[in-house]
């Protein structure tokens, strides 16, 4: 079967965000609404410092907590792993965001331009097309990318050339692989929730990466 | 499972802890209590999954144009591919057949389509009717625009002289900076080109071409060390070489060297984003870096760590350049720099010890009033350390069209002209050896010495928010006669100075070019346009031949369009227009190590560095002759304690630079892609000097200098070294935030008597409560 994962090297990661502004920017997405983010820790005194960038976006977890409260079954797993919200049938009612323990869901309540009243932009018109108001939404692991081919955008857009994404069932796949190589120094976000997440996190450092979420 | 609002919370029950914090760090907006409430009633109420559905439109199905082309935000420029659908750019991406980012692509580069549609565009012409500053504005047409401009511009040649026209290319770091209306001004009759050279790699420049005739780019791909000096390319995203990408991405190389074993070292007063990956990270004060480097020396030279090989076939003027050094000890040093004279011999062995070395100098090294004497002193040690065009060392990566050397024709600025201005530059007696400095044309203006400039005219650059002392320098520059300048936003100066503004299209809309170093030869890459330019813009090429046309300049114009200006421009790499619209990336040329030996360095293809002797000149021939220092002496910077005590007593602490990775220069805080990751303008202190001053974290502040006064947001941060502020510079476009320039701050009548550059990266200033 295949499970599409993703893992993240915190070791190559700098922090700089072409992830998350590019999925941001890439889909138009109006203002409030972002599907990728960067987490930033620093630790220690100066000049003995540990920085950490902690890059999150939807875990895509086996055990999705945000499945199990959705009212109206908007939200599924594929075959393939992925969670999915259907913006037909959902509401908007952000229990999904609630229950979502990595803050990975942004409900649009309203489709606005990140720009406030100078906007819409002509690109952000050409986007909000597909927003719908009242409803959740979140990384689908780049479905509409895939779907025609091409590479997933925050994995292919990374100037540092930190993740790696593929099917985690197939020994053979790239992000198998990497997951393989990094034996204990990977890691998965809030363990203990029981949610088991599909990114995992290849992570050298000292730092408590659950001290993103106050855990 | 269906679920109820009620049971829905006793389920998450045990998960309460994480839903709380996930909330507390959300920043999407929560769905208020009456959604709930509806959301809760309905789902009750209908016993079967008749759930409510919504329409979903699917969005437009027309084909997808990807037109692959040259970012321009940075001098990176990397390989994009422009989406566009139904004639609007929906996407920017990463090119994935471009030899150095491989199809990644930082924010900015994928931000920029905001840029392009953002409702700050200037639509039309501008003239201004109120006074100069005041913010009022009429549009008014082309024809209009150009006889208005011309009458201005024939007024100032037949009263005072075509030399009294300043010009200023600036930030948007692409060729056509260089080359905009190079060919107007050359028939008009005026070689001043006066702009911000003195800030970006020109000092370097100056410094490294006149000791040993290039500017050199690190090999990381093959090196076994990297010592990263005042340089923090994990934030600017310019690794300093353009070679070398095993992987994807303009952060691969260093990552990648790293993942080899190799050692990063990293030299800088800020604990800074490239600190952050780096094995040893030596703080160091603001401005001191020329000390250290010939402590550096000393140790080389005394613990007889130099190349003898090197030195005796290439180096003019070792043993003047030893006794000099021989008063710079690690324990001198360690006195000035703060870095401990036993890591000072340490590094110093190392780096000589390790055959393949590169030591990459950064940007803020150019930001000090002592600068080129500093880079020098870098120069020199590379040198003696035989450090030159060698594999995995500084090498000398080949250079090919435009950049900027090999077409020059009396221009000091880029292309090619007809014609050659007859004109004396303003800057000849204060600057010989740096003519395109914005403060030595401000002195002119202040003393009229060699003569008063009356007009300037400046393309896409931010003159009086880029340099030092902003307040000095729109003072100087409003009594002038004449201020036009062509711009994609009505910027600060558009704004403070000019008497009419020109619309100008974004990199997206037009050709230009861009040359790289390479390590099999050079990349020449051609820029087109993805969409007509919008609104009643123009490119850049066709104001000009339009404004030539309209003053009755244009007879005999080498180009007379966009597509001919391009062949033009790019005609002396020997590939065709044709093959550069087929593939606009392509490699020419051929390179390799120690060209010295063979003949690669010298126009006359004899072996030897391109200077005046052949040697790479420790004894700095050209700066004796012109009355500098031939020696690599330290000279403390005006902005440090050390150069200032007086100063340094009233405001005890030295401001450094701060460049964010979502800006670059003065640009894009008007995007909100990208302001929303560095939303204000902030200022770091250590926790030791916001307590000295009861200041916390989030505190809104004002810095203060002789010079000014700025206002910014307060971090207490580990990563700034004590006695330093860490200052965001940038700010203070009308679209941001007014009262945030950090250049209000910085001194700019002292400066470098080389390079004139102003201590932007080491200023004395304090911090207070706002």
């Amino acid at each position: 079967m295949t499970r599409y994962g993703m893992v993240i090297n915190l070791d190559r990661c700098i922090g700089c965000r072409a992830c998350s502004v590019g999925c941001a920017v890439s889909r138009g997405l109006p203002a409030g609404d972002r599907w990728s983010g960067v987490k930033e820790y620093v630790t220690g005194t100066f000049p003995n410092l540990e920085v950490t960038y902690l890059p999150t976006l939807c875990m895509q977890c086996e055990n999705p907590s945000c499945l199990e409260v959705c009212p109206t079954g908007a939200t599924t797993k594929g075959d393939d792993g992925v969670v999915t919200v259907d913006a037909a049938t959902c509401i908007g009612c952000g229990m999904c965001d609630t229950a979502c323990p990595y803050g990975a869901r942004s409900i649009v309540n309203k489709v606005e331009s990140n720009h406030g009243a100078d906007g819409p932009t002509a690109h952000e018109e050409h986007h909000f097309v597909t927003h719908v108001a009242n409803t959740a939404e979140k990384c689908t692991f780049c479905a509409d990318r895939r779907e025609k081919g091409e590479e997933v955008l925050c994995v292919k857009t990374c100037v540092a050339d930190a993740r790696t994404f593929g099917d985690l069932d197939d020994a053979s796949s790239d992000v198998a692989k990497a997951l393989a190589a990094a034996g204990s120094k990977a890691q998965v976000l809030l363990e203990s929730a029981g949610t088991s997440p599909s990114v995992y996190y290849l992570y050298s450092g000292k730092n408590k990466l659950d001290d993103a979420f106050g855990a | 499972m269906r679920l109820t609002r009620r049971n829905f919370m006793k389920a998450a029950g045990g998960a309460a802890a994480f839903a709380g914090l996930a909330l507390a760090g959300c920043t999407s907006p929560k769905p208020s209590a009456s959604d709930a409430d509806a959301a809760d009633t309905q789902t009750e109420a209908d016993a079967t999954p008749s759930t409510p559905t919504k329409e979903i439109p699917t969005g437009s199905t027309s084909p997808i144009t990807k037109v692959r082309t040259t970012c321009g935000n940075c001098h990176n420029d990397c390989g994009v591919i422009v989406n566009v659908q139904d004639g609007v750019i929906i996407s920017i991406e990463g090119d994935p057949d471009h030899p150095f980012n491989k199809g990644a692509l930082c924010p900015k580069g994928q931000a920029f389509v905001d840029t392009v549609y953002s409702p700050d565009r200037l639509r039309s012409p501008m003239k201004r009717v109120g006074e100069r500053g005041s913010g009022q504005w009429e549009a008014i047409s082309w024809e209009e625009a150009y006889q208005f401009i011309g009458e201005e511009l024939t007024k100032i040649k037949d009263t005072y002289g075509a030399q009294t026209l300043l010009y200023t290319n600036g930030a948007p770091v692409q060729n056509i900076v260089r080359n905009a209306f190079c060919e107007f001004y050359a028939r008009y009759g005026t070689n001043n080109m006066v702009g911000a050279p003195n800030l970006c790699f020109v000092p370097r420049l100056v410094a490294l071409k006149t000791t040993y005739g290039f500017r050199d780019e690190e090999d990381y791909n093959n090196t076994d060390l990297i010592i990263c000096w005042a340089g923090n390319p994990f934030a600017s995203l310019r690794p300093g070489a353009y070679m070398c990408y095993e992987k994807h991405g303009s952060a691969s190389p260093i990552l990648d060297a790293k993942e080899r074993g190799v050692k990063l070292i990293v030299i800088d007063p800020i604990f800074t984003e490239t600190a952050a990956k780096a094995d040893q990270y030596i703080p160091i004060k603001p401005g001191t870096d020329g000390a250290l480097a010939n402590a550096m020396a000393n140790v080389v030279l005394s613990e007889d760590l130099y190349d003898h090989e090197f030195v005796e076939a290439w180096c003019h003027g070792f043993d003047e350049y030893r006794e000099c050094m021989e008063q710079y000890t690690p324990e001198w040093a360690e006195g000035i720099t703060g870095v401990p004279a036993n890591t000072i011999r340490e590094l110093a062995r190392l780096y000589a010890t390790t055959e393949r070395a590169a030591l990459h100098e950064g940007n803020s090294l150019a930001l000090h009033s002592n600068c080129v004497q500093a880079v020098r002193s870098i120069g020199c040690l590379r040198a003696i350390c035989g450090k030159l065009d060698k594999e995995g060392c500084n090498c000398c990566f080949p250079n090919v069209v435009g950049h900027p050397v090999p077409v020059e024709a009396g221009n000091p600025t880029g292309i090619k002209t007809t014609v050659v201005a007859d004109a004396v530059n303003v800057n000849t007696t204060r600057y010989p050896l740096f003519l395109n400095g914005l403060p030595g044309a401000l002195d002119a203006i202040e003393t009229g010495d060699p003569y008063t400039p009356r007009g300037l005219m400046g393309y896409h650059t931010n003159t009086i928010m880029a340099q030092g002392d902003y307040h000095r320098n729109r003072d100087l520059l409003r009594t002038l006669d004449f201020i036009c300048y062509t711009d994609i936003f009505m910027t600060e100066t558009c704004e403070q100075l000019a008497d009419i503004v020109l619309p100008d299209v974004t990199w997206a809309e037009r050709y230009d070019y861009r040359t790289y170093p390479h390590h099999d030869g050079a990349i020449v890459a051609m820029r087109q346009p993805a969409i007509e330019p919008l609104y009643d813009c123009k490119t850049p090429y066709a104001m000009e031949y339009e404004l030539a046309t309209s003053m009755g300049m244009a007879e005999g114009y080498p180009w007379t369009t966009d597509e001919e200006f391009i062949q033009y421009a790019l005609g002396p790499s020997g590939v065709s227009f044709e093959e550069y619209k087929k593939n606009p990336v392509q490699l020419v040329g051929t390179n390799e190590y120690k060209k010295y030996e063979t003949g690669g360095l010298r126009a006359d293809g004899e072996p030897g560095f391109d200077t005046a002797n052949g040697k790479v000149l420790l004894v700095n021939l050209p700066f004796g002759k012109n009355g500098y220092d031939p020696l690599p002496n330290y000279v403390p910077a005006f902005g440090t304690p050390e150069g200032s005590p007086e100063l340094a007593e009233q405001y005890p602490l030295i401001g450094t630079n701060r460049r964010t990775v979502h800006y670059v220069h003065y640009k894009y805080r008007n995007n909100p892609y990208l302001r929303e990751n560095h939303p204000e303008p902030e200022l770091s202190l250590n926790p030791a000097d916001a307590a000295e001053r009861n200041l916390k974290d989030g505190d809104a502040v004002k810095a203060v200098s002789h010079r000014g006064e700025a206002r910014f947001t307060l971090r207490v941060s580990e990563r700034v070294m004590p006695g330093v502020a860490w200052v965001d510079g940038g700010w203070g476009n009308p679209w941001d935030e007014p009262g945030s320039n950090m250049n209000a701050l910085v001194d700019n009548v002292t400066r470098d008597p080389i390079s004139q550059s102003p201590d932007i990266s080491s200023f004395l200033m304090d911090v207070v409560k706002a």
